[in-house]
């Protein structure tokens, strides 16, 4: 099953190509890794997922991006709710100034789902649980969200971003700056979450991608190089680039 | 050897042209403090404007009802600061129901709504308010803005605290605008992101996330332009009418407690109790901005903790 299909994507800024036409399907119910050197496109990419490349007017996408046979930059697309249906973790953790309880009902309120109440709650303790953060916070709720360390943050984010049960879920080098632990807990917690969505991981640490995708796409410098099963990328890639990208030989 | 003298030589500049600042600062205070606390200290002033007086309604002659009254120089004089109080907090009311909702508003636009190029013909132009002096602000005022406020709203005095109080915002503006942008340019692109990632709009995220991120900004962004016009002189003096009547209505003329130091500390009989009042009127100010002044850097800091994340 498809759930997202990019079709010849292309993103340039003024004359340099960022992004050289991609096309590639994310299916549901699958983490696939997007890896590849800095520079190559991996967060452009992702951010066109999520249409948050519209905070850049620079940057203009052409092609085709389909969720489900609805095109993302179609003509009246709503983009809030595309958005809802899209969750995105960030590289650098990026909780709000405000309680953690707050953080996690934000999209709820923003939505206009409510915000509080025995069911908010319950959503609450499902999303921490899921996001392996339950047990260190859970008699802190109402706590300022900047008080926890860059990991408990970053999990944070996680939850408050599938507190809106969303179906793809973009996460954009989620554990760069994380010690091992915190990265452990979070890659365990995808592995729960993809029973209930599809997950794009952006990540530079190949070992990461090995570690924990079903399929692994290589872009460099803005071309999809290569996409396959993880297992065929790190054991057998057909292209001569992505087996020295994997192996450490460059990037 | 030779560029660690210069070092120090440069270092010792430094610290004596800061702390000259400083010291001049207290001089100042303690020249106009000396200069007030014979309201308190001597008996000829205290019988004639003492504490009670200038305070608390008085009646100048046996069988006149109590009043308050500014009226330094009549026969019998009058010094109530009440009505100078009242004309004070009365045009900047007025300024401030002027220029705060504007100058906030532009702010949020600058920083959350505008593009870059608009941002960098907005927030220079507002600046530039700033360097108006303030004598052009009035006399514009007096012999401009007077006439069509009062044409436009039909009132009886050419010249009250609505004018007054609109041309005094207009120095406000740009001080609330500067210091209030700043406090949502500096509230990190980061949590804008993680807020429109949610599926929030613009107007969503500036609300909800940046508005309550910078708040403590704000707040500081609004208390310097309370202070900058309870200070302000020339403007008032100029378009207000200058009259110290007791009146808390905005159709009045009235008279502010820095114009009247301006205009009268000129003529005024040197250590006469009247001299004296003046001077106790300048310490009020003094004390009401510098608090003003503390609380605003008090809530700066406050900001900077609350992004930082090292107090929220």
């Amino acid at each position: 099953m498809d759930k997202v299909i990019v079709e010849n994507l292309k993103v340039k800024k003024g004359n340099v190509a960022i992004l050289r036409g991609i096309s590639l399907t994310i299916r549901t119910h699958e983490i696939l890794a997007v890896i590849g050197p800095a520079g190559s496109g991996k967060t452009t990419f992702l951010r066109c997922l999520n249409r948050l490349i519209d905070l850049e007017p620079e940057l203009k996408p052409e092609g085709r991006i389909t969720l489900e046979g609805v095109k993302i930059y179609g003509e009246g697309t709503d983009v809030s709710f595309l958005r809802r249906r899209i969750g995105m973790v960030f590289a650098v953790p990026n909780p709000l100034p405000m309680s953690i309880l707050d953080n996690l009902t934000l999209g709820l309120r923003i939505h206009g789902l409510g915000g509080s109440g025995p069911i908010t709650l319950e959503r609450v303790e499902r999303s921490l649980k899921a996001a392996y953060l339950w047990e260190e916070v859970k008699d802190r709720l109402k706590e300022s969200a900047l008080k926890l360390s860059g990991g408990q943050q970053q999990r944070l984010c996680l939850a408050r971003s599938i507190m809106v049960d969303p179906e793809l879920l973009l996460l954009d080098e989620p554990c760069s700056g994380l010690d091992p632990i915190s990265t452990a807990k979070i890659e365990e917690a995808l592995q729960g979450l993809k029973r209930e969505m599809s997950i794009v991981l952006v990540t530079n640490n190949v070992k990461q991608a090995s570690r924990c995708s079903d399929r692994t796409a290589f872009l460099l410098m803005g071309d999809l190089v290569e996409i396959n099963n993880t297992d065929q990328i790190f054991t057998n890639p057909q292209d001569g680039r992505t087996s020295d990208y994997v192996s450490g030989r460059f990037g | 050897m030779r560029k660690k003298i210069t070092e120090s030589v440069i270092e010792a500049i430094i610290h004596i042209s800061a702390s000259l600042a400083i010291v001049g600062l207290v001089l100042i205070f303690i020249f106009i403090g000396k200069e007030a606390l014979h309201i308190l200290t001597s008996s000829e002033v205290r019988q004639e404007a003492g504490l009670s007086r200038l305070f608390l309604p008085h009646s100048p002659e046996p069988g006149v009802p109590k009043e308050f009254a500014w009226q330094p120089v009549s026969d019998i004089p009058k010094y109530s600061l009440f009505p100078l109080m009242v004309g004070t907090l009365k045009v900047t009311l007025v300024a401030l129901l002027f220029a705060l909702p504007l100058a906030l508003g532009a702010a949020i636009f600058s920083s959350e709504f505008a593009p870059s190029w608009l941002r960098e013909i907005i927030k220079p132009s507002i600046e530039l308010l700033a360097g108006i002096p303030s004598v052009v602000l009035g006399f514009f005022a007096l012999m401009v803005m007077a006439t069509a406020i009062q044409n436009a709203l039909g009132l009886d005095y050419r010249l009250n605290a609505i004018n007054a109080g609109i041309a005094l915002g207009l120095a406000v503006i740009p001080i609330v605008f500067t210091v209030a942008e700043d406090a949502l340019t500096a509230v990190p692109q980061s949590f804008r992101e993680g807020s429109i990632a949610l599926g929030a709009t613009s107007w969503q995220t500036a609300w909800r996330v940046v508005l309550p991120a910078a708040f403590p900004g704000i707040f500081a962004a609004c208390v310097l332009g309370f202070g900058r016009a309870i200070g302000e002189t020339m403007i008032v003096l100029m378009s207000s009418g200058n009259a110290a009547i007791m009146s808390f209505l905005p159709t009045y003329p009235l008279r502010s407690l820095s114009a009247t130091i301006a205009a009268e500390l000129g003529e005024v009989v040197h250590g006469s109790p009247h001299y004296h009042v003046l001077f106790f009127i300048g310490t009020l100010l003094f004390i009401f901005t510098f608090i003003l002044n503390l609380i605003g850097q008090l809530f700066v800091e406050r900001l900077k903790d609350r992004l930082s994340g090292s107090r929220a």
